[in-house]
């Protein structure tokens, strides 16, 4: 059984070799938040206690992604292909939670229909992840079936042993692939290893408490109170913007537009991109206007202007489906990783985890 | 009637190699004093200088400034009629409070304050009191056109001196052209 | 107690059908991951007498509850009472400025107030060092404070009477758990970075308003421009800033309009065209309750730029703003003597202004 680590100036050697082939993406600590970011030297790193704030989703599923641009002459019109990098990149830094989250991810976009953009991030990283030593404040991983060092999706895993070293484990054949080449820089040796980290006080404590909530408990009262009470009192406060689904690592809903980004004299051309959307919103499910509605256009647009999720409880329900029903009847798997960004962020402080409790006792009591 | 295309190229074409792009926005009393200008189906593609008639000035939302600048102009100019000659008797007073306090949050933000510039036009009470525009046009013009004139050339080239729009808004896509 | 007396009244009004709905602050208790009890503050809505006991005041109640205000399903209420601080009156005599709400529909629940904390990791709220109204000067009800005045004028940590780190969830910084460890990069990445600026730059969230609005005006136009286009590189356009904004209440944003389309979606430049247009929107009606600043998951300063707009009206035209008098927009006198050509700039510009104005930052 062999042992492999790498200690942090190895890895600071290491990095100016990748950059010459790769884009490393690494968190960074930001002015007031941290987050992902492609990193140019050892230094940028951020060695992070936790997960950085904005979730990795952005660099598989990008807020504003181009697929494709038109250009018109006279009556025809010519489409062609954006300009999107796709370069090969390693993604170093990565969690547990976020790369469960790409499970979700690759559920929708890369199962039955195959999104071309999605796909082509995701053949073209290679994740090289880091086990969490210390829960995070708002973190709940281990309710929703995510371990704080499992390495699903992952292609090298990290765990911090010391001040300066790794201990490295290889999950995948990319990953050892990627050894091969660079083994110079690891250090091996047979045997177990002697120096296994101990677990930290507080990851246990995390770990020996009880489930919060048990997530078929959760599914079976939500396949069966769509209406009730409950969602109104805890929506109540919900104001109803984007920064729960925007920050979650799962959430993937997405909207597009059409965007005219040239000057007049160059003719006429324009951008077709898919955007972040979230069920938050007001206008997620309007369906488009008809034409004597406000903010029509003559006869350009007709529709009915139905809109069925009048009110913000329904929209928060519908988040709350989403996540722990309606992706557990299509998918066999909940639609949340547990890092508990939503909670930290909601400007009310809409604690998801009290909701869920809160159904859990629900189940219980009647 | 208004050399609008020589007044952009005249003085300054020779200093220097690019052409401010500029859009102006012109009220319908306004428009009365230069017929010339509103036919821009010559001018678009002719002249730098794009015309956009509103019906008052204070139709001119701030959003409308922040459009031009991202549709590739590098300066907005924005004439009103002058005080109490409104024919909605109070719209240039609102583009007045409107435009002032926008012009120096774009200040703030970034955006070079010699791009944007409101004025008030020559007075149009003669155009008006004679009821109709035609006959009163040359007459208007003739006493206001010179400074009209004059006003555009200098807020030209207080534009040109700020130079092409910078990358504030990086389009994907370069611009073409100059 | 200031609670038992707020929840004596909460009951009394209830009870005696004066308002069919209470919105305050609660106060909640839950177990963290370190299995220390974490206090947690956040709005309630009550229609029952027996619920008022969650209802609490103290130095974490730091939501403007006046943005509720103005919602469709709160508005179907007859009668409504309202916990506010003398900061979220303002907003509410806005609101009623605006004919969005009527006085008489509205008990005023007045919290004498020294400060509450934003982020509690840097002590009060950096509204409350200029805060003018501690007793709210507009109110039915009155409930006196529970905060200490003395701490207000040093920020630090607040040491919490239930142990543990002493960090309240209900006030979301939005910002990372851990503290940070390496080289803090800006959010372009470009290589924009501004070198001169950029130690200022880190400490933004903790410097004083008046001091923000100081280091803007030192910059040079280039430089503000930069600052800027990082700034809203990192907006990622959840519309929380919008949406917690009491003064925000179209039933259609300009943001959201597609046909045509205003301000692009999914670009900085759509994020410049946003911020801008929101903060002109609020000229002059922007009580700078801070709750966009609060609730921005990415830090980005929105106060500074909503300070400014205010500071900008009140250079340029130095409107009455109240109750009574007509909101500035709307209000012009014929004879008010301004030309409508160039105003002078207030942002000190050496390169270009040519008149120098000496109206420096007011204090």
């Amino acid at each position: 059984m062999t042992t492999r680590s790498i200690s942090r100036n190895s890895l600071k050697e290491l990095i100016p070799n990748l950059l010459t082939a790769f884009h490393i993406v690494a968190p960074v600590s930001g002015e007031s938040v941290s987050f992902f970011k492609r990193i140019f030297s050892y230094e940028e790193i951020g060695w992070l206690d936790c997960h950085t704030a904005k979730p990795l989703k952005e660099f598989f599923l990008p807020p504003s992604d181009d697929i494709f641009q038109f250009h018109q002459q006279g009556k025809k019109i010519f489409l062609a292909e954006p300009m999107n990098n796709h370069a090969p990149r390693i993604i170093l830094g990565a969690r547990p939670c976020d790369a469960a989250a790409l499970t979700v991810l690759d559920r929708v976009f890369s199962k039955k229909g195959i999104d071309v953009l999605y796909t082509a991030l995701r053949d073209n990283t290679l994740m090289i992840g880091r086990s969490c030593r210390k829960p995070g404040r708002d973190c709940f991983c281990t309710s929703v079936g995510i371990s704080p060092n499992e390495s699903q999706n992952m292609d090298i895993m990290l765990t911090d042993i010391g001040e300066d070293q790794f201990l490295v484990n290889l999950v995948s054949p990319k990953g050892e692939d990627f050894y091969s080449y660079f083994s110079s820089f690891f250090q091996e040796r047979e045997g177990l290893a002697g120096d296994e980290p101990a677990q930290t006080k507080e990851m246990a404590v995390y770990l020996k408490q009880e489930r919060i909530f048990d997530i078929r408990v959760i599914k079976e009262w939500l396949d069966t109170h769509f209406e009730y009470p409950f969602w109104a009192d805890m929506a109540a406060k919900c104001i109803g913007c984007g920064a729960c689904t925007f920050l979650c690592p799962t959430c993937h809903c997405f909207d597009f537009t059409d965007e005219s980004i040239a000057h007049r004299d160059s003719g006429y051309q324009g951008l077709r991109r898919r955007i972040w959307d979230s069920c938050s919103f007001g206008h997620f499910t309007q369906t488009s206007i008809s034409g004597s509605g406000p903010g029509s256009v003559g006869e350009l647009a007709s529709g009915s202007g139905h809109q069925r999720r009048t009110t913000q409880d329904r929209r928060f329900r519908q988040r709350i489906m989403h996540k722990f029903k309606y992706f557990v009847d299509l998918f066999q798997r909940v639609a949340c990783v547990g890092c508990g960004r939503c909670r930290s962020v909601c400007p009310v402080g809409i604690d998801l985890v009290e909701v869920l409790e809160t159904i859990h006792d629900l189940f219980y009591q009647y | 009637m208004l050399p609008s295309k020589d007044i952009a190229k005249s003085k300054t074409e020779e200093k220097r190699d690019w052409q401010p792009r500029m859009v102006i926005f012109l009220c319908e009393r306004c428009s009365y004093t230069d017929a010339d200008l509103i036919d821009s189906g010559r001018l678009s593609h002719d002249s730098l200088i794009e015309t956009i008639r509103v019906p008052c000035s204070g139709r001119v939302d701030p959003i409308f400034i922040l459009k031009c600048f991202e549709k590739g102009a590098d300066g907005v100019l924005i004439f009103g009629c002058s005080q109490k000659e409104c024919r909605n008797s109070t719209g240039n007073y609102h583009a007045q409070k409107k435009l002032a306090i926008f012009r120096t949050l774009l200040e703030f933000c970034g955006f070079d304050a010699r791009r944007i510039h409101f004025s008030w036009t020559a007075t149009d009470a003669d155009a008006d009191r004679a009821g109709s525009a035609a006959p009163s046009i040359e007459k208007s013009f003739s006493s206001g056109g010179a400074h009209w004139a004059k006003l555009i050339d200098n807020i030209v080239s207080q534009v040109a001196e700020a130079g092409p729009f910078p990358d504030m808004y990086p389009n994907i896509y370069p611009r073409r052209g100059k | 107690m200031t609670s038992t007396l707020l929840q004596e009244k909460a009951r009394e009004l209830l009870d005696q059908n004066e308002v069919s709905l209470v919105i305050g602050y609660g106060e909640f208790f839950r177990r963290a991951n370190d299995k220390s009890l974490q206090q947690i503050i956040s709005p309630i809505f009550i229609s029952k007498p027996d619920e008022v006991t969650s209802l609490t005041w103290n130095e974490h109640c730091v939501y403007n509850l006046s943005t509720y205000l103005i919602r469709k399903e709160i508005k179907a209420h007859r009668r409504i009472a309202l916990l506010a601080k003398g900061c979220d009156i303002e907003s509410i005599c806005v609101l009623i400025q605006e004919n969005q709400i009527k006085r008489n529909d509205l008990v005023i629940i007045g919290l004498t107030c020294q400060g509450v904390v934003g982020n509690s990791s840097h002590g009060y709220a950096k509204k409350c060092y200029s805060c003018q109204h501690q007793t709210p000067h507009i109110y039915d009800i009155l409930i006196p404070s529970q905060n200490r005045r003395h701490q207000l004028m040093a920020p630090h940590p607040l040491p919490s009477p239930l142990g543990g780190e002493g960090r309240v969830r209900g006030v979301p910084s939005g910002r990372t758990h851990a503290p940070v460890k390496g080289k803090k990069v800006d959010g372009a990445g470009s290589g924009s970075r501004q070198e001169k600026w950029q130690g200022e730059i880190d400490h933004l969230g903790q410097m004083d308003m008046m001091d923000r609005l100081d280091m803007m005006d030192r910059m040079s136009s280039l430089e503000r421009r930069l600052f800027w286009k990082d700034q809203f590189s990192r907006c990622i356009r959840c519309y929380a800033c919008r949406n917690v904004c009491p003064l925000c209440y179209c039933e259609r944003c300009i943001a959201d309009k597609s046909s045509p389309q205003w301000i692009e979606k999914g670009s900085l430049l759509g994020n410049l065209s946003f911020h801008i247009i929101r903060t002109f929107h609020l000229a002059s009606r922007c009580t700078n309750c801070g709750e966009c600043e609060r609730v921005c998951p990415m830090g980005l300063p929105l106060s500074l730029l909503n300070r400014k707009m205010a500071q900008i009206v009140k250079d340029l035209f130095q409107p009455d703003l109240g109750l009574g008098v007509k909101p500035f927009l709307e209000n012009f006198p014929y004879d008010n003597g301004q030309p409508f050509v160039e105003k002078k700039s207030f942002i000190k510009e050496k390169s270009f202004v040519k008149e120098k104005c000496n109206k420096g930052v007011k204090r």
